[in-house]
């Protein structure tokens, strides 16, 4: 409530208690938060700079008395406070008077500050709507991404016998990109390894094959694997380090499976 | 000792000691309460209407303005000051007239039907109530408890121990700090509901909206449920609701109409009310279908509860900012 005072006002307030008799700070502090009914409780940090300055222009002069600095208004002061008697007189009146004069002044700052809080968490709040948006479009992208491909495995690429495997990557930026982008020297490896794997089975291309309904139902335990790393990993921000770690277990978990796989072939 | 201060007169000038209570009941104009340790001192002027009549009895203060029904053609109005001791028990009830309240430590409660009320430096324990005026507060310490139909309620800087904020329309907006072992919650129909912790807080919460978004601080740790128990959230909201429709259904003339738009304003937000009564609401009828969102987490170590709820309005929990202090 620091603005019951205009500018220059306070400074006469100062003064004018001064003229009644010499003062502490302290005492300043609380002969004014009686003035002004409890309700203005000017902090020290406004009240001992304001001193100071009087004291530079030569309006008061201060001495010690057991430690504390007793404030007394000069001559220069006197003439000062006479010079704006009239200033005084309305400052006065709003001071002793009512709180009714302070409520109006109240109402106004509590509105400010209200509108200041509306405001500073309006802004918060189209910031987290703006991130839920992009969010809920890459999961629309993701979706869309899904079923294309799906589609495509299932009309226009019926040669190609590992599509729903694929299809099962969201937009192919599931693992397969992640391993990438981890640039892992084993990847080509692996993938020559996968390649290896798939060779054997190249011959049952029937459309309906048993095998195919192996493959789609792994690829529906995948995409369930996918969607749930996905939905934890947007809970938790990461860091570099968490997401390398992360890697890696994405990485130890393809290993892992890939060699049951294997072991399943080898059989 | 009793006074009255006809319409068009001077006004009232009066130095009371002691006061331990004030009544406060009027219609329209302009009400400021603020406690002080200056001797308690009542002033009233810009009286319209009707007169307003003053009592004081053992430390009793009551000043009344009757309602518009006894006063003809023009509208009741006062401009009314009262300073108390900070630990007074205060009781404003107006129907237009705005509030101001200051540096109160007591029992308060304010109620109004269309007045905007005002608070700062307000602890202890305060109640405040309106059907469309604003609540505003900045700087409120204690058990604070406030229900609003269409009025939007603020609290700036709420180091509260309890809070209980209920709106059908009105938004929320809060900048809390709860002290450890807070209950605080806010319940709306359809009005959004804000809450800024501050950065450091240590709070369990739980948000839930049958339709709106929830928004949570990324910090949190939380755990989504998509099955809430609504028939509990809900009953408990209508239970709120139901008692202050009560209350203001209770007030005659000008007042019960008000009632009338408040139930409007019910039927208004996307929700059904299935009979005449309040009370119906109370049963725990479950006014919309669909599945909701229910998040429940935790900040620090979760010494204090926030509870928010909307059936239709959008929940946002926001950490960061620290709250001021209360002066």
């Amino acid at each position: 409530m620091n603005r019951v005072f205009s500018h220059g006002r306070l400074r006469l307030f100062l003064l004018l208690l001064l003229a009644e008799h010499p003062r502490h700070g302290y005492e300043l502090i609380r002969h004014m938060e009686d003035r002004f009914l409890g309700l203005y409780t000017p902090s020290a940090g406004t009240i001992y700079p304001r001193l100071a300055a009087l004291e530079e222009e030569g309006l008061v002069e201060h001495e010690e008395a057991e430690g504390r600095k007793v404030y007394r208004l000069t001559d220069a002061g006197r003439a000062e406070l006479d010079a704006h008697r009239h200033e005084l007189r309305d400052l006065e009146a709003r001071a002793a008077e009512s709180a009714r004069h302070l409520a109006h002044e109240i109402r106004h700052e509590v509105k400010a500050s209200v509108r200041e809080l509306r405001q500073e968490l309006g802004a918060a709040m189209r910031d987290v709507r703006r991130e839920d948006r992009r969010t809920a479009r890459e999961a629309a992208k993701q979706r869309h991404d899904r079923i294309r491909d799906a589609a495509r495995n299932r009309w226009g690429r019926e040669d190609r016998w590992d599509e729903p495997w694929r299809g099962a990557r969201p937009g192919g930026r599931g693992m397969d990109s992640e391993h990438r982008h981890a640039g892992d020297p084993g990847a080509a490896d692996r993938d020559e390894h996968d390649g290896d794997e798939r060779r054997p089975e190249e011959g049952g291309t029937a459309a309906d094959s048993p095998d195919r309904l192996v493959l789609r139902s792994l690829g529906g335990d995948l995409e369930a694997f996918v969607t749930d790393v996905m939905t934890a990993a947007r809970r938790r921000p990461m860091d570099g380090e968490q997401l390398r770690a992360v890697r890696e277990a994405l990485l130890a978990a393809r290993e892992a499976v890939i060699g049951a796989l294997s072991a399943d072939g080898s059989t | 000792m009793d006074y009255i201060v006809e319409p068009g007169s001077d006004g009232l000038l009066l130095d009371l000691e002691p006061l331990d209570e004030a009544e406060l009941r009027l219609v329209g104009g302009e009400v400021s309460l603020a406690g002080t340790s200056s001797p308690a001192r009542l002033e009233i002027d810009g009286v319209t209407g009707a007169p307003v009549t003053v009592w004081l009895d053992d430390g009793v203060l009551t000043v009344e303005q009757p309602g518009p029904l006894s006063s003809g053609l023009v509208r009741p109005r006062a401009t009314v000051a009262l300073t108390v001791p900070p630990a007074a028990r205060a009781t404003v009830r107006t129907e237009s007239a705005a509030l101001v309240a200051a540096g109160l430590a007591g029992e308060m409660s304010f109620s109004t039907v269309s007045g905007e009320l005002t608070g700062t430096c307000l602890s202890g324990d305060v109640r405040a109530r309106t059907v469309s005026g604003e609540v505003a507060l900045d700087g409120v310490a204690g058990r604070l408890r406030t229900d609003s139909v269409s009025g939007h309620v603020t609290i700036v800087g709420g180091l509260l121990q309890e809070l209980a904020v209920g709106t059908v329309t009105g938004e929320v907006v809060a900048d809390l700090d709860p002290r450890p072992g807070a209950r605080c919650s806010c319940r709306t129909t359809s009005g959004p509901v804000t809450v800024r912790l501050p950065a450091d807080a240590s709070v369990e919460f739980e948000a839930e909206s049958l339709s709106g978004h929830v928004d949570v601080p990324e910090q949190a740790e939380t755990s989504e449920d998509r099955t809430p128990p609504w028939g509990k959230a809900w009953s408990g909201t209508a239970q709120a609701w139901a008692e202050t429709a009560q209350a203001w259904a209770g007030r005659a003339g000008e007042w019960a109409g008000r009632a009338g738009e408040w139930v409007d304003t019910l039927a208004g937000a996307g929700a059904r009310l299935l009979g005449d009564a309040p009370s119906t609401w109370a049963s725990g009828c479950l006014p919309l279908g669909g599945v909701g969102r229910v998040v429940r987490g935790r900040l620090g170590h979760g010494d204090a509860t926030l509870r928010l709820a909307s059936l239709v309005g959008n929940i946002s929990v926001v950490s960061g900012a620290p709250v001021e202090a209360v002066a």
